[in-house]
């Protein structure tokens, strides 16, 4: 009972960056935009989370840091790729190169750290069984809540508003859309900076969840948020589904490792291996929005 | 069609104006003066021998995963995993470099490791190429995780299975597969991790660049690069050039192992070579194909590396390493559009 107590919260803790990455990566991908940024988005925005939480003690400030800094990742993405139309993947390693430095060298400057932060809102161990505390643990972060929240956001935005159409006129036939007068550039600009807020808000979950920053904590949680978005379908819902199946697989990792006879690089090694097999497997199965790149 | 000067300098003028612009700012947020740190760097990676020695060493993996990455683009393939690869090249060198029996003349222990580097490197790489052609899985996403992979296996093989005893590395390579290091020549280099491998390294971008332009196999993959179709009209299999372009793009790749564990350490370790991969592709993206700038690129990248070191005390050293991703946004919109018109040549 305890142990699957336990996965259960680990199941949560692990699926709500991804998924809300992979909400982030599905807006900027429909919107014909490839978005290998996203591992990017998510460390920056775990570093401005935990930022924002030593600074202020409030977690719900942490996360609003988190969607700033993710969102201004996302209009940086934007630049270079629609206003200068960079390559989408070369300008995808820039921001997740320009991340992962940007970030080492903020650690140094604010908090005099090459590797983490100073930890960020502790408090004293709740009592109880394993398997409770865990679980209340993972359900008292706000940004699993917020994730559930922008899940229902993103599938109504998408299916439902004028804009979700605009986006993937975007994406599907961006020639029609300036036809009907409507910017291409800038609905792409607005998805893919929306994009980013969403993913950069999925970091703050790595650093609010680990009450510390670590550099390069996203440890290729964006390739895989990635992967959600495409063996999704890039439809919202369904990432949705495939984002928890790889957070499931994280939180097998996490309730397993060291405990069973299984070895812990088999069970590391799932969540990429998966993937890589969902993904061809679904191959032809799921089309990709036709102007994407 | 020929490019005039301006066209080819454009890049790297661009890459050099917005790079020093952002690494000042940032070096100014640091709170210290960009020209005493400035100094600094270039006297680090340039203003001795030893440092001279320190900046090519760190040019030599660049310079394999910079002609990787172009290599794979002439047949329109976007290598990401070089990251992958070189860890594979890595791990080959550290399980074969030991076991090359003693006594073995000293070329052929080189040659023999230097043949697993590649081999891994092109295991990974065909993959890639395989899934792409026969199951039309995207390129990026599929070396993207093919990189978790190997990172995964390899933390767990240094930590456990091929540690030398109470080490934190594997064990010494023999004696036979070892490249020397340049300082027994030039004793000024002392303690740089300079070896002879840098001269491979010099070399590989000049002899990937004859392979496309001179063989057959250099013209199948790029009519594939120029596209599907036209490989498919010339009777060449599209499957078959897939997997060797991004298999050879990983052998490259996989000769970065060669340099580290065979010359600069001597044996492997978690974390070696990581990062080297995705720099590549800004090596890549300012070489746009030609060997001498790639290798301009790797040594100019290698450089920031060095100089950041040189610059810790002051600022931290990650402040010059943030000049490879402005590098990668500024000159990504100009040169993937050259190169794009190169594939099509």
């Amino acid at each position: 009972m305890n142990a699957l107590l336990v996965f259960i919260a680990q199941c949560i803790s692990a699926t709500t960056p991804l998924l809300l990455a992979a909400l982030g990566g599905t807006l900027s991908e429909r919107a014909g935009v490839a978005t290998i940024a996203l591992e990017g988005y998510i460390l920056v925005g775990a570093f401005a989370a935990a930022v924002g939480a030593l600074a202020s003690g409030s977690a719900l400030f942490a996360c609003a840091c988190a969607i700033v800094a993710g969102a201004l990742m996302g209009a940086l993405f934007s630049l270079s790729t629609v206003t200068l139309k960079a390559n989408a993947i070369v300008a995808g390693v820039a921001v997740n190169l320009f991340a992962g430095a940007s970030t080492r060298v903020a650690l140094k400057v604010l908090y005099d750290s090459a590797s983490n932060s100073p930890p960020l809102l502790t408090r004293s161990a709740r009592t109880g069984s394993i398997g409770a505390v865990s679980l209340i643990e993972s359900l008292s972060q706000p940004v699993t809540w917020l994730a559930l929240l922008a899940l229902v956001a993103v599938v109504t935005l998408v299916h439902k508003s004028a804009f979700g159409m605009r986006v993937e006129a975007a994406g599907e036939h961006p020639d029609a859309l300036t036809t009907r007068g409507v910017s291409v550039e800038r609905t792409r600009w607005i998805a893919l900076t929306m994009g980013g807020a969403l993913a950069g808000l999925g970091g703050a979950h790595l650093s609010l969840a680990q009450h510390e920053f670590v550099a390069y904590m996203s440890a290729g949680r964006g390739f895989l948020a990635l992967a959600a978005v495409i063996i999704g379908g890039w439809k919202p819902a369904r990432t949705a589904l495939a984002a928890l199946s790889i957070g499931a697989l994280y939180a097998l990792e996490a309730t397993l490792s060291g405990r069973a006879a299984i070895p812990t690089v088999l069970l590391q090694a799932l969540p990429f291996a998966f993937t890589l097999v969902a993904v061809v497997g679904l191959v032809g199965r799921v089309r990709a929005p036709r102007a994407l790149g | 069609m020929t490019e005039s000067r301006l066209d080819r300098a454009a890049p790297w003028l661009i890459a050099a104006g917005c790079s020093l612009v952002a690494v000042n700012v940032a070096i100014w947020i640091a709170g210290a003066s960009p020209w005493h740190v400035g100094k600094l760097a270039f006297a680090g990676a340039f203003g001795s021998a030893y440092g001279l020695a320190q900046t090519l060493a760190k040019a030599t993996p660049l310079a394999l995963t910079g002609a990787s990455v172009a290599f794979a683009l002439r047949a329109g393939l976007f290598n990401v995993g070089a990251e992958g690869q070189v860890a594979a090249g890595v791990l080959a060198a550290a399980v074969v470099g030991p076991r090359v029996p003693q006594g073995i003349p000293w070329g052929i222990g080189v040659i023999l490791v230097a043949c697993a580097s590649m081999a891994a490197g092109a295991l990974l790489g065909a993959i890639a190429g395989w899934l792409k052609a026969a199951r039309g899985a995207h390129e990026v996403l599929s070396t993207l995780m093919l990189n978790g992979l190997v990172a995964v296996l390899a933390t767990w093989l240094y930590s456990g299975p091929l540690r030398f005893g109470a080490q934190v590395h594997t064990a010494p390579v023999s004696a036979g597969a070892r490249i020397p290091a340049i300082d027994h020549v030039l004793p000024a280099l002392r303690g740089s991790a300079l070896s002879y491998a840098v001269v491979l390294a010099a070399i590989v971008p000049f002899a990937a660049k004859w392979y496309l332009d001179r063989t057959r196999g250099g013209l199948r993959i790029r009519a594939l690069g120029a596209s599907p179709a036209t490989a498919q009209s010339l009777g060449h299999s599209v499957l078959a050039t897939n997997v060797r372009a991004m298999a050879m793009a990983g052998a490259l790749a996989g000769l970065v192992g060669v340099h580290y564990v065979l010359g600069f350490k001597g044996y492997a370790e978690d974390g070696l070579g990581a990062g080297v991969g995705f720099t590549g592709i800004a090596v890549a993206m300012l070489g746009a194909g030609r060997p001498i700038a790639t290798l301009l690129a790797a040594v100019l990248f290698g450089a920031l590396a060095q100089g950041g070191l040189a610059v810790n005390a002051v600022v931290p050293s990650d402040t010059l390493l943030l000049a490879q991703s402005i590098v990668l946004v500024s000159v990504g919109a100009v040169v993937a559009r050259s190169l794009a018109k190169g594939a099509a040549r």
